[in-house]
This record gives C-alpha cells, structure tokens and sequence, in this order.
C-alpha cells in the first residue's frame, strides 16, 4: 500500500477563501462529488459533520482528518486540502489547521483504512514533510512529496 | 461432439436438475460403454485368435456362453510359444502402459475407486484408450487375468470425459464416473444388475454409494441391450438346473466360505507380495516389468496351460463335473501365482475373472471331496463351483451383493442364491483384514468424495442455543466510545475477542481484537482520535434458534471468532456470544455420543 496512491491531483485545494471548518469540509465534499468518487454529496457531508460533533479529528500541529465510514463510497477516497490562514477544528487546540485530509472509507474495509490512518499520521508526523506541502503551489507537487516521503 | 451439444442444450430447455441430468448423461454413458465392451472384447478375440490359436495352436475350452466359433486347426500345439508369448504381450503392453498412462497399469479398478475417493472423479481422456491396447494385449496373449478391472477403466474413464465436456460438478461427475464403470461391467459380463451393483459397492468395503444406483443401472441397461444385441444373450456358462432343497448341505457351505477367507488371505498376500517385495524392488525399468512377468507365467503355462487368460473354459468343465479334485486344487495355487505375475508385473488385466477361476475350482474341489467323503449327501457337488466363484470374491473384494448377482447373472444359477448368501457372508464376515481392491475405503466417512457431508449433516440439526455461552451482562461498546473506553473494556474481559457494538436502535457493528490490536497498543494522534464506529465491522448476529450450520457460514464470510447472540424476538437484545470454539464442541459432543464406540 502506497499513500501515493490514494492522493489524486483533482481532489487537492490549494488555498480557497473559507471561514470555517464547515464550509471547508463542505468544499471537500463538493470536491469529491464532482470528481464523482461519492455517491450522494449532501449525505456525505451530514455523515461527516455528525462524526465531527462525537469528537474533534484534528491530531495537533495543525492537521486534521476528518472522515465517514460510509456506504457512499466504493474504495477509500481523500480529499485535501490546504491553507493558508488556518482555521480552528477544535476549541482545546488553538493551533489553527492548515491541512485537511478528508477520507471516505467503505464500510467494509476496516483494516486497510486503520493501515492507511497509521501512515498518513506517521508521514505528517515528519517537519520537513509538512513544510514542503505547506509551501507547494500545485497539487502534483503535493502528489511527489507524498511519492518522495515513501521512496 | 454434437451429441454432447445436444445434451447441452437438453438440459438447458429444461432447467433439469442434478437428477435429470444425470438420467440422460448416464444414458449416453451406456451407449459409449457398451459400443466401447463391444469394440474392447471383438479386439481381444482377434488378438488372441492370432497369437493363441494361429501361432501356438493353443485351443482352450470356451465357456458354453461365449464360443468364437473357431475350429481347432489340426496342427500339434506349439508349446514353446505359450512360453514366449505373453512375455511378448508383456513387452507391448509395458511400453504403450508406462509410456502414455501409467495409471493405466494394474487391474483398473482400483485406479476407479481412487480416481472416485481422490481425484474428484476424473480420470486423463487417453486411458480409456491406453487401457483398452494393454489389456487386450496382455490378456489375449495369455496373460493370467480378467475383463472387469480394464472394462471398469474404460467405461469409468469416458464416463469422466464426457461429465467434463458437459462442465458438470465434480460430484455429478462422480457419478457418471461409476454409471461408466457399471455399463462396461453389466455388458462384457452380460450381468446388468451385477455391474450395477458391483460399481457402487466396490468403492466401499462396508458401504454402498447409494446415490449413484439409478445412473448406474440406468448405464447397465443400455449398455447391457447394445453388446447382447452384438454378441448375442444369454449365459456365460451352462450349468444345469440346481435345487437347493437339502438344508444340510448349508453347514458345508459355510465350511466353503470360511475355506475361500483361507484361500483369498493367501491370494491378497502374494498378489501385492509379488508387488510389493518383488516388481518394485527389481532393478529394472517399469516398461520392462510386464515382460519379465509375462516370461514366468509362459513359464507355468508351459506345463500348465489352462492357467492361462481367463480359464473360463475349464471353469465350464468344473462345473460339468469333468475334472478332478486335486487337478481343481492345483489349479488354484497355480492360477494365484499366475495371476499375481500378470498383474503384479504390471500387466493390465482384471482381478475378478481369476478370482472367479480361484473360487470356482476351490469350490468344485471342496464338492467333490465332501461327495467322494460322504457320497450321495450332496445333491449335486458341482454347485459348489458356483458357490465357491461367488463367495470367494465377496470377501477377498468386499463385494458381498454384487458377487452373488454376477455370479447368478453369469450362470442363471439363482436357485443358488441362498447358499451363495450364506457362504459369502461367511467370507465377508471373517475376512476383514484382506482386500483385494486397496485403493477401497470403509465407508462413505472416509471418503474425500464425501468429506464435509456429515459434519454439515452434524451441524444442520443443532442450534445455536445448545452451544452458545448465555451472559446477562455483555461487554458492549457505544458507538462513539474512544480509545481510551474500547482500551478498558478490552482489558476487563479478556475471553472476548469480538465486542459488539451499539447505539440507542441497538446493535449497529462489531469490533474485531483483531483489526485494533495495533491501534490499541501504540497509538499515534490521529489513532487515538478514533471512536468506535471508526474501527468496526459490519454487525453480524445469530438467534439462539439458529442452525449451527448457518452460524458456520457466517464464521467464514465475516472471519470473525465470535459472533453476538440476540433474543429472537427482539435483534437489538444480546443475550450471550457464541465463539467459534462453542460451535466445534457441540459437533464433538453430538459425534461422540453418536457414536459410543468408535
């Protein structure tokens, strides 16, 4: 399994103007619906908000990964997005998230969505690694670093 | 192959069942079966009208049933060449044997009954063929053997062949398998219900495929009417009409089963003997093997030729009561011997025409002896050829039912069939440590064709409430549990491997120890942010008043070890957890008390 694989240029924004969580997972998911990887947007996103209320995703050095387990989707999906005045997830982090990660997980696979999960944060873990997608300006850039992190 | 498409397309206008298509399948089967008996004894009678007759000018008595018609020559019998010859078949069955099919080697019906247990029924579309070449080789050259094991091979073989082109199921290829056997058997034996019978009791030794009765009989019948309508109906042999009116004469009946155990114990000993401790141990290539045996039975036919091939008629003569008790009791050592060198070397030839030899003339020897102890005891001593053919293979081969019908069916002897009864029994009874076909299992339990069955059968009549383990207060995550919750539970009860998991509607999924172990132990930021719902499968349940056989088949597709137990009027209630464990005890329990003694 290769975290490369799973990021797609045409599911990456790059710096939207948004003012909150919501409407930045809103953009997410309206991301995903267009790249047609989901299959109802308006339910995704209520899916994704409700487990939003149950507890906070955001992992610290402004990261977050929100995400659903859901029947809308047919294979592990992410969506990214990227900030450049962050926006504040949860109320006992004040450090503003400035990358969101937004996964769609098929009900049924749970070990290979726990896998991922472990290298997704593994990797975001890394300094330089969150520098570099911080100062990149495309999303296949953002898709090289990714590539490169695992090589 | 237009036939076979036909078939095809049979059994799809009509949506036919397993039933109906074996039905067809097994008649198409009797028709190759018996063209194939027709093809296979027309073939042995020209070879050995020129080896046999033309070249040695051997002419052996025929069995009344069965005459070719062909008139001695005249010419003194060159003795030499009973010597050379089946030496000489031996060099040409051994190189077309192990060259093309090694499995054809031997006496053909074991490679059935292996070919049933083993190979899911399938047997290589050249045997047939390979087989048919060997074995007329070998047997119309004189080697020392028999028509059933080789005719067995063939049929089963194209019985096999079609059931693929048919892209039928490995068990309905199984039966077409056997429905082939039994029409080969039913028509070059002229016995359509002892072939029958015979293919479905052969692959046991104290069991009957019973499934495969109606495909084999089917096959018999058909087979059976195409060869008599070639080679004429009728009889093998013809033996006067017996009576069996004096009771007295079933205490030497008896007597005659328990002396073919004697004999056929000798016989199974020295045939895989000379297999085992002789053939195999020589340094010399298998092609090479059918000669060298077919040299040492040239050897014994020398002086002794009615040992040679089927010996039939003189088995004809035994039971016209016009030969003597010890030429009978000679004949039985020397045909053991012969048989187990044809075979044994790697000939290709049936065991049961020379156990019908070996039990015939045992039987004939021990009438004439208790005629000549106690004359006029005896209301005809040559019934006990009969007796003695049958029961002598009903034990050595297992075959109690079969033995008797064939032997009936080969003689139109059924007014014996009640002494034929006692003493086949008698042999079956005390002869349960030979056999003769090793390849035969127990019973259907310790068949592969059969495996799964019983445990299935087990498992279908129990349910879960006689296994599963009943707790009022089960370990049950919220749906948005954190890590530090699911960690707790986790170590509190440490039997559970699988905890369910639900909401206020009830059970929504379940968490597996398996998928979390990781997450658990050595969490990172984004794993500890993980709920419940994040990390669980799709919820399975089962009612107390289900099968354990459905229970099983829910193990296997979610690959859990633990399933939660509901109330059965109410699914969102666990009432308990059935583990995998539970299930494989209530089938131990349940096959113990079964079966109290193993």
């Amino acid at each position: 399994m290769r975290l490369s694989d799973y990021i797609r240029e045409n599911l990456i924004v790059l710096e939207p103007e948004i003012e909150s969580k919501e409407t930045a997972i809103a953009l997410l998911v309206e991301k995903m619906q267009k790249a047609g990887v989901v299959s109802d947007g308006k339910k995704m996103l209520h899916e994704v908000l409700e487990r939003e209320r149950l507890g906070s995703t955001s992992i610290g050095k402004g990261i977050a990964l929100p995400h659903a387990r859901t029947q809308l989707v047919d294979e592990i999906v992410i969506a990214l997005m990227k900030l450049q005045k962050g926006v504040v997830f949860n109320d006992d982090d004040p450090e503003p998230v400035r990358l969101i990660f937004l996964l769609g997980t098929p009900i049924t696979a749970v070990a290979e969505y726990l896998k991922l999960l472990s290298r997704l944060s593994k990797t975001l873990k890394n300094d330089r690694i969150r520098k570099d997608l911080l100062t990149a300006d495309s999303g296949a850039q953002i898709r090289d670093i990714f590539s490169h992190a695992e090589d | 192959m237009t036939l076979v498409h036909n078939l095809k397309n049979l059994f799809n206008r009509y949506r036919m069942n397993t039933t109906g298509r074996l039905f067809f399948a097994s008649l198409f089967i009797g028709i190759i079966a018996g063209l194939g008996a027709i093809l296979f004894f027309s073939l042995l009678q020209i070879v050995s009208n020129m080896t046999l007759h033309q070249l040695a000018h051997y002419y052996p008595p025929e069995p009344a049933g069965e005459l070719s018609g062909v008139e001695a020559s005249g010419i003194p019998l060159r003795r030499w060449l009973l010597l050379v010859l089946p030496a000489l078949g031996g060099l040409i069955s051994g190189f077309l044997v192990f060259s093309f099919a090694p499995e054809a080697e031997g006496h053909g019906t074991d490679a059935v009954i292996e070919a049933f247990h083993h190979k899911k029924g399938f047997i290589r579309k050249r045997v047939p063929l390979v087989k048919s070449l060997s074995a007329v080789i070998t047997i119309g050259t004189g080697g020392s053997a028999g028509r059933e094991g080789p005719i067995a091979q063939i049929g089963a073989g194209l019985g096999s062949y079609l059931a693929t082109l048919l892209r039928l199921s490995d068990d309905e290829r199984r039966m077409l398998l056997i429905a082939g056997a039994a029409g080969g058997i039913g028509a070059i034996f002229r016995s359509p219900l002892g072939g029958a019978l015979f293919a479905i009791e052969v692959l046991y030794r104290r069991d009957f495929e019973a499934k495969a009765l109606i495909p084999a009989l089917v096959s018999s019948i058909v087979a059976y009417s195409i060869f008599t309508a070639r080679f004429g109906y009728g009889f093998l042999f013809h033996t006067p009409q017996y009576v069996f009116n004096r009771p007295i004469e079933l205490l030497f009946y008896a007597l005659l089963g328990l002396l073919c155990t004697a004999v056929g114990w000798f016989y199974v000993r020295f045939f895989y003997g000379t297999r085992d401790s002789f053939f195999h141990r020589l340094k010399l290539a298998p092609h090479l093997r059918p000669a060298l045996g077919g040299f040492m039975i040239g050897a014994i036919g020398f002086f002794a030729p009615h040992i040679l091939a089927s010996g039939y008629g003189y088995l004809q003569q035994a039971m016209d009561g016009s030969l003597t008790v010890s030429f009978m009791l000679l004949a039985v050592f020397l045909k053991i011997i012969a048989t187990s060198f044809t075979i044994s070397s790697g000939g290709s030839g049936g065991v049961f025409a020379p156990s019908l030899f070996i039990g015939g003339m045992l039987g004939g020897a021990f009438g004439q002896f208790v005629d000549h102890l106690m004359p006029g005891l005896l209301a005809n001593p040559s019934a006990f050829v009969l007796v003695g053919m049958g029961a002598f293979f009903a034990g050595a081969a297992k075959v109690p039912i079969s033995s008797m019908i064939m032997v009936s069916e080969m003689t139109g002897g059924y007014q014996l069939l009640v002494p034929m009864m006692l003493a086949g029994s008698t042999s079956y009874i005390t002869s349960s440590r030979i056999n003769l076909y090793e390849k035969q299992v127990n019973r259907m339990a310790d068949s592969m064709a059969h495996m799964g069955d019983f445990t299935i059968d087990v498992l279908d009549r129990l349910v879960v409430e006689h296994a599963y383990q009943p707790m009022s207060d089960i370990p049950v995550l919220q749906e948005n549990a954190k890590l530090q919750d699911i960690l707790q539970l986790v170590s509190q009860n440490e039997a559970i491997t699988c905890f369910p998991v639900v909401n206020q509607k009830g059970l929504t999924g379940v968490i597996s120890l398996n998928d979390i172990r990781k997450v658990l132990f050595d969490a990172n930021k984004a794993e500890s942010n993980l709920l419940a719902r994040d990390q669980m499968r799709k919820a399975v349940s089962v009612t107390p008043a289900e099968s354990l056989k459905s229970a099983l088949k829910k193990f296997i597709t979610f690959g859990y070890n633990q399933i939660p137990v509901v109330d059965i009027r109410n699914e969102n209630e666990i009432i308990g957890i059935l583990r995998h464990e539970d299930l494989i005890d209530a089938y131990n329990r349940q096959v113990i008390n079964r079966k109290p003694t193993p």
